[in-house]
Parts: C-alpha cells; structure tokens; sequence
C-alpha cells in the first residue's frame, strides 16, 4: 500500500500494510549504509530540521546520519544553550524555524502530544523522536525490523516487554506496532510502574504478568527497557539493586526463556539495573543490530514521509 | 516478439558482448531492477553456456536516483540494489529491457559511479523504441521498435510477469481522483497527477500492475 501520510505522529493510528511499507522500504535502505559512498539522492535540496528539547545521543545522530545519507541538508537544535532557556515558547521556536522554509521537522519533546500540535498548524512534515510518554514511532519501527530480518515475520511471534512500562513510549510504540503486525505481547514490571488498564493497549490487547520467568517463557524476543534512576526518587522501586534482583535480565534468567529467544534494549544500557553485563555483551543480544536499523528504518520513514503529497488522514479502522 | 525470438536475441546478444569485449574477462553485468535483472541472469546463462565461464550478475534500482522524484505523486517502491563485487577496474555491462528517454540509463550511471571507477559501462536492451531525450546510446540492441510519443513497449518476462512477450500498446490519458476528492472534501493538494494508463487488448491487469507507482519514463 503506498504510504501516504504527511507526518510520523506515532505508530496508533497506521495501517499494517502501511508499517509494512516502511518496513519493506527499510530493509532496501540498510544496503545503503554498507555502500563505499554511503549517500543517495533521494531528498537533495530538502532541509530537514532536528529539534531536540529533551537529550539524546542516538536518536539525534541516528536521524541525523539518515538525513544525511538522503542527501538533505540538516540543521540540529538542542535546548541546551539556545533561546529555549531565555523562554521562548515551542511555537515561536518552530514559528521561527518554518520562516526558514524548512521542509520537514524531527522532534523530541517532553510533552506527550507537542508533535500532533505542531502538525495542526505547520506546512512542513513532522517526525515524532518521542513526545513524553505518549510514542517513539522510529523506535518501535526499529525493533520490528530487528525482530523481522531475525524470523521472517512477526505474525504470531510472542515479545515480551520488561521495565517501566508506564513511563515508557518505546513501549507504547512497540505495542501498537507489534499487535497490528499480529504479534502477541507480554509487558511485565514492578506493578507501581504499570499502568492501569494496560491489558486493553494495543490492537487486541497485551497479556501482563509480574513474574518475569513466567512472563518470559514463551517469548521470541525480550525487549528491556531502561530503568530511569528518577523513578526511583519517586519511590516506585526501593533501590536498583533490589530491582536487578526481581527484574534484572541475567543468563540465569535467560534460562527461563525458549532457546532462539533475543533480547533487545533500546539504549542506553543500565548495566546491572535492568540487564546483566553478560547478557548485554552476549550472543543473544541484537543491540547493535537495533542501531544500525534505526538508521535504514529512519532513511525510510524520511523518504515516504517526504514522498506523501497529501495528508489523507487516518484510514478507516479496520 | 514471442518466446523464441526473444530467446534468440538474447543468445545473439550474448555472443555480441564476448566479440566486443573479447571475452569475458573483468565484465560485471548489472541488471536495472525490475526486468533488467532476469535479463542479466539470462545473458549469464547463455555465456556460460558457450564460454563455460560464469560472468558476475549484479542488480541497481535506480528509484533513488530519479531525476523526477519530487514530481510523482505517489512514492514509488525501492528495490533492491545488489552489487557484491567492486566495480573499480571492470567493464559493466548495463541491462534493461527497454530504452526509450534515456533517464533511467542517466540514472543507473550516476548510481553506478557511486561505488567505484568501473573502466567502461556499457549498455544491453532488448528493445530501442527511439524518442532519446538525453545523449545515451545502446551499445547492444535486441530490437529496434520505432514508436510514437503516445504508444507503450512492455515488455513480459516469466520470472516476473508468467508469460514471455514483447507487446504494444497505446495511451490514454487520465486523470486520478485524490482520496479527498473521492470523499468530497475540500483539501489543498500539493501534487494532481495524471496517470498514463495504457489500453491493452491482450494483455489485461498484468501489465497495468507492472506499470503501478511508476511512471514508465525510461
């Protein structure tokens, strides 16, 4: 199905055949990265510009990297030293930047919905890098290309997905995508981090449990998120030794899980918070296989997004 | 043409290649996707055949690399490049099916000398139906076809279309309904595109679907 959004607002509101088109697309993309000169000319004369009001090391380079090897030209704000800490409000920051004529805008933000905001009143199209704890499109996109070049498909593969489930949009994004591709979810985590009514996410709904053995012992593929260390400030675990103890991803734990299971974590790594050294150094962790598709799954979403010469909205829901 | 003639053409094609280069030492062919790559592995085949030495067969979609991009209101699909060997040093034996404009030759060259300093690049077709709008030759014809502006040459290959055959046809012009219009909703669109669809009598939907999210701008 061609893909014809004007923006990349979050994975809830796609298609699967349109997941399945950038999906498909991506996995032309990663060949480009293995080129001598790692550049086509795809989106030349477009400028993209990145906005990131939270930090971030690999998304930023990440999107960065794909824009580049499209052949647009970037510009990359951050909120650390810019007007941002004199107060100038989001509006008048983009307001600022689209009088640039600026064709497209990537953006991380700590509001969940700034990006559906932006949308309504911006000519230019706009990317979602993570809206607070709303979605990060990229990422769950990301994940299911790592998950598909491993099995083929996704169709009836079990994921299950372990940490801080209620803070987290990889979650989110991970469970929408992964349920309209008509894979079946388990979230697990400590019960303060999860979020009420979890069970009705996703398209059919998500299976939760808060043992992690037997959350894990049908799963294909086990996707750790990061701990934040702010959360546990706010008192929803006791201490991260105690949280490594219960929810920690070790090779012991690994036992539990069938044995051509993977395990991905989106970054940065907590080592011994929420995943063991040996299974973050391991042979069943894809990790890296997760950044360097980020890269083709971001050309991807870059080039269909700029593609689109209408916004036709949302499709029916099926 | 039928099965057989395009069969012998690419047999005499084959041999044409060898003669030129005098043998097959350092030649890479490198299909254009989508029907220039059955052809390259066909034209590998019959060298092999009468040389027994098997030429490497590589694979470019050009799709990134058209010069009419932002134009096309729909995103075309990409597909795969594969060229595995370096291509610094070695003649490439460029192969498509149909050479009419030449952009897509423009095309498939630019993205050819992006991964490396091939010695010489030279250009295989099955059928040349005339109308160049760039300086580009083929070095090897199947077929000369003269056309006119508003008829189309496809042609069918097994591997992707089930059936072999070199076909003719006419356009016609048509506009498409954007999905807002269709709904009667009042949207600004960037991009009204008119569709080139062509009227076949023997050849049915096959075809259209093999023109689908294109243009046939060759």
């Amino acid at each position: 199905m061609p893909f014809n959004r004007r923006h990349l607002l979050g994975l809830e509101e796609l298609a699967a055949d349109e997941i399945q088109t950038i999906l498909d697309t991506a996995d032309t993309f990663k060949e480009i990265s293995e080129r001598p000169i790692k550049k086509v000319p795809a989106l030349r004369g477009k400028t993209i510009a990145n906005l990131f009001y939270e930090p971030s090391t690999r998304t930023r380079i990440s999107f960065e990297l794909a824009e580049k090897r499209l052949s647009a030209d970037t510009v990359s704000f951050s909120k650390a030293g810019s007007s941002v800490s004199k107060g100038e409000s989001l509006r008048d920051t983009v307001e600022n930047i689209r009088a640039m004529k600026v064709d497209m805008v990537v953006m991380r933000h700590s509001s969940s919905g700034s990006h559906r905001y932006l949308a309504n009143f911006l000519d230019a199209s706009v990317i979602n890098a993570g809206d607070g704890q709303h979605e990060h499109p990229t990422q769950g996109l990301l994940d299911m290309m790592t998950l598909r070049r491993h099995w083929g498909t996704l169709e009836g593969k079990h994921v299950t997905i372990i940490g801080d489930i209620m803070h987290s949009r990889v979650a989110r994004s991970n469970i929408w995508g992964l349920t309209k591709m008509g894979a079946a979810v388990t979230v697990c985590g400590p019960s303060t981090m999860m979020p009420a009514e979890v069970e009705k996410l996703g398209d059919g709904g998500v299976r939760v449990e808060y043992d992690i053995r037997a959350a894990i012992a049908e799963a294909d593929a086990i996707n750790i998120l990061r701990i934040q260390l702010e959360r546990q400030k706010a008192r929803l675990f006791p201490s991260m030794r105690e949280y490594f103890e219960v929810f920690g991803v070790t090779p012991q734990v690994l036992e539990a899980a069938p044995a051509h299971c993977i395990v991905m974590h989106p970054g940065p790594m907590n080592r011994g918070v929420e995943i063991g050294q040996d299974v973050a150094d391991g042979e069943r962790a894809v990790i890296l296989e997760q950044v360097t598709n980020g890269v083709a799954v971001r050309m991807a979403v870059l080039f269909l997004v700029a593609g689109g010469s209408f916004d036709a909205g949302a499709p029916e829901q099926p | 043409m039928d099965a057989l003639q395009i069969h012998r053409t690419i047999m005499r094609i084959a041999h044409e290649i060898v003669e030129r280069n005098k043998g097959v030492e350092n030649l890479i062919l490198v299909g254009i996707q989508k029907r220039g790559v059955p052809l390259a592995e066909r034209l590998a085949g019959a060298i092999e055949q009468f040389e027994g030495v098997r030429v490497p067969v590589g694979a470019i979609d050009i799709t990134l690399y058209r010069d009419d991009l932002q134009m096309i209101s729909q995103v075309p699909i990409v597909g795969e490049t594969a060229i595995k060997d370096d291509i610094t040093g070695r003649v490439i034996i460029l192969v498509d099916d149909v050479l009419f404009t030449g952009r897509t030759v423009r095309a498939a060259l630019d993205e050819l000398i992006d991964f490396g300093r091939p010695s010489a690049i030279q250009l295989a077709v099955l059928v040349d139906r005339g109308h160049r709008e760039f300086p580009i030759r083929a070095d090897f014809v199947g077929k000369n076809v003269p056309t006119s502006q508003n008829e189309t040459v496809d042609v069918l290959l097994t591997e992707i279309d089930g059936e072999e055959e070199v076909v003719l046809g006419e356009v016609v012009e048509e506009a498409i309904q954007t999905p807002a219009e269709k709904k009667g909703v009042d949207m600004p669109v960037k991009a009204k595109a008119k569709k080139k669809v062509a009227k076949k009598s023997a050849c049915g939907s096959k075809t259209k679907k093999a023109r689908k999210g294109c243009g046939k701008k060759k």
